[in-house]
């Protein structure tokens, strides 16, 4: 053999693009979880509640600090698990031929990466002027009102760089659920390549397309983050 | 005398704001040390003092923007007394009837100018987006900042901002605007601009607490001035009485150091 065969390398792109719907689903389910675990967490990090700030700074820690794939393989056996008895008390269905690892997969990113974005949520919270909240609550405004209308949109300002390179790096890790039988993009084109084992062109399809999209994600955010401005720029 | 009784430097009758044995402390050391104040409507009270006595302290102990450890605070009759509980409704309430002026200008930065001004109206008082509009050009064209009104705060130079500031303070129709340190943040060319728009919003005959540290301003503004020293009350009277012919030695002192004549 010497070199890629050009020819498959072509042809397997709309293959390994097939897989790419699952990965961004995976990515936005995953994403939208860890966004809301982070709201959370943060909420209580910010707020005086010292027992609950420090359980929630020793979870954080814990999920740190253990591997992606081990989360990952933990949940693959856990959820299975807990979807049966859940399926027991009448909760759910549970049919023991399609055990659920698409979900398995999204609690273990999500989880994974609440504990990034907690540092997002509370950091841009905190990067607000303290002056904003105290004109809002000198014309008038309650403790909502400030939260709502001032404070949280300035803050979401402030993090959307922050959030955007973890939305990046949760997208291409959204690849280590091939590891628990989730279908996603590097899965799709692994299947594809074992036939004639061409699996070097189908890596590098599976490369541009993540590459693609990541490109166009920082650009979004890129033309969003200058729209942004003047709520960001320091007069 | 009998022509402007509001304008009176004497004994106040009609007070709208009424400070009563304030003690306040920073982070176990106590700042004020039981003041008393009042202010009447239509008056325009500046408060002069060195640094770190208790001036700013004292002007944000009026909005509850800080809380003092006991002692009572009243605006047009609502009274927060800090022998006890503080309702939140209460604060509330108060703060409805003040406005205030920020040294940094703390505009909101996510509004354009217009809408900083509309901000209070709309959301706070309940006033329609179209009344609110026409209330916040008006005093966007008060403080000469009309052409303004579609920019956003970083767009705007600092002594723009605090103009723009004065006119959302003004727009809610306060009983009491309170400004603090209104101009030591600026460039001193923009200090003459701000000094402009708060003499016009005291012509308006709107009641003014202004924490200052520009003397010869609060001469020209002010129908009345105390002076605070170490937390403490230490002087008041008309611009005339502190400001030009000061009784006490260390008044005296404190005005031969920031503006020698």
């Amino acid at each position: 053999m010497s070199g890629l065969d050009y020819d498959f390398m072509i042809a397997d792109l709309p293959v390994v693009l097939a897989g790419l719907p699952t990965t961004l689903l995976l990515a936005v389910w995953s994403m939208l979880i860890a966004c809301l675990l982070a709201l959370g967490f943060g909420c209580v990090i910010l707020s005086g509640a010292t027992l609950l700030r420090w359980f929630v700074s020793a979870v954080n820690t814990f999920i740190k600090g253990v591997p992606l794939a081990l989360q990952l393989l933990f949940c693959y056996h856990a959820v299975p698990l807990a979807a049966r008895w859940l399926a027991s008390i009448g909760l759910m269905s549970f049919d023991p031929r399609h055990p659920p690892y698409f979900p398995a997969a999204v609690i273990a990113i999500a989880c994974n990466f609440s504990a990034y974005l907690t540092d997002v949520v509370t950091s841009s919270a905190q990067a607000v002027d303290r002056g904003q909240a105290e004109a809002a609550a000198a014309v008038g405004m309650t403790r909502v009102q400030t939260a709502t209308r001032i404070v949280i949109p300035q803050a979401l300002a402030i993090a959307l760089p922050g959030l955007t390179n973890y939305g990046v790096w949760l997208l291409k890790s959204t690849s280590l659920a091939s590891l628990i039988n989730v279908t996603e993009m590097l899965a799709t084109a692994q299947i594809s390549a074992a036939d004639g084992y061409q699996y070097l062109e189908a890596y590098l399809d599976a490369a541009v397309i993540y590459w693609a999209t990541c490109a166009a994600i920082e650009g979004a955010s890129g033309w969003l983050d200058r729209r942004l401005k003047p709520l960001t720029a320091v007069a | 005398m009998t022509g402007q009784p509001q304008r009176n430097a004497g004994p106040i009758h009609r007070a709208i704001v009424e400070v009563h044995a304030i003690h306040a402390s920073h982070g176990g050391t106590e700042v004020l040390h039981g003041i008393d104040l009042s202010v009447g409507r239509g008056e325009v009270l500046a408060i002069l003092g060195p640094s770190g006595s208790g001036k700013t302290t004292l002007l944000r102990c009026i909005n509850a923007l800080e809380r003092p450890d006991s002692g009572t605070v009243r605006v047009d009759g609502v009274t927060l007394d800090y022998a006890g509980h503080v309702p939140g409704r209460s604060i509330l309430a108060l703060r409805r009837k003040t406005a205030m002026v920020f040294q940094s200008y703390n505009l909101f930065r996510n509004r354009t100018a217009l809408r900083n001004v509309t901000e209070g109206l709309t959301v706070v008082r309940g006033v329609s987006r179209t009344q609110a509009d026409r209330t916040a050009r008006q005093a966007l064209a008060a403080v000469r900042m009309e052409t303004y009104a579609d920019r956003y705060p970083s767009q705007l130079s600092g002594g723009q901002q605090q103009r723009v500031s004065i006119a959302r303070a003004l727009a809610l129709k306060p009983d009491v605007i309170l400004f603090d340190e209104p101009t030591s943040a600026l460039d001193p060319e923009r200090v003459g601009d701000v000094h402009d728009a708060i003499a016009a919003v005291a012509d308006s005959g709107v009641t003014m607490v202004i924490v200052t540290h520009e003397v010869r301003f609060a001469r020209s503004i002010a129908t009345r001035v105390v002076f605070l020293d170490g937390g403490r009350i230490l002087g008041q009277g008309t611009p005339e009485e502190i400001i030009d012919h000061p009784s006490s030695p260390r008044i005296a002192g404190f005005l031969r150091h920031v503006s020698p004549a």
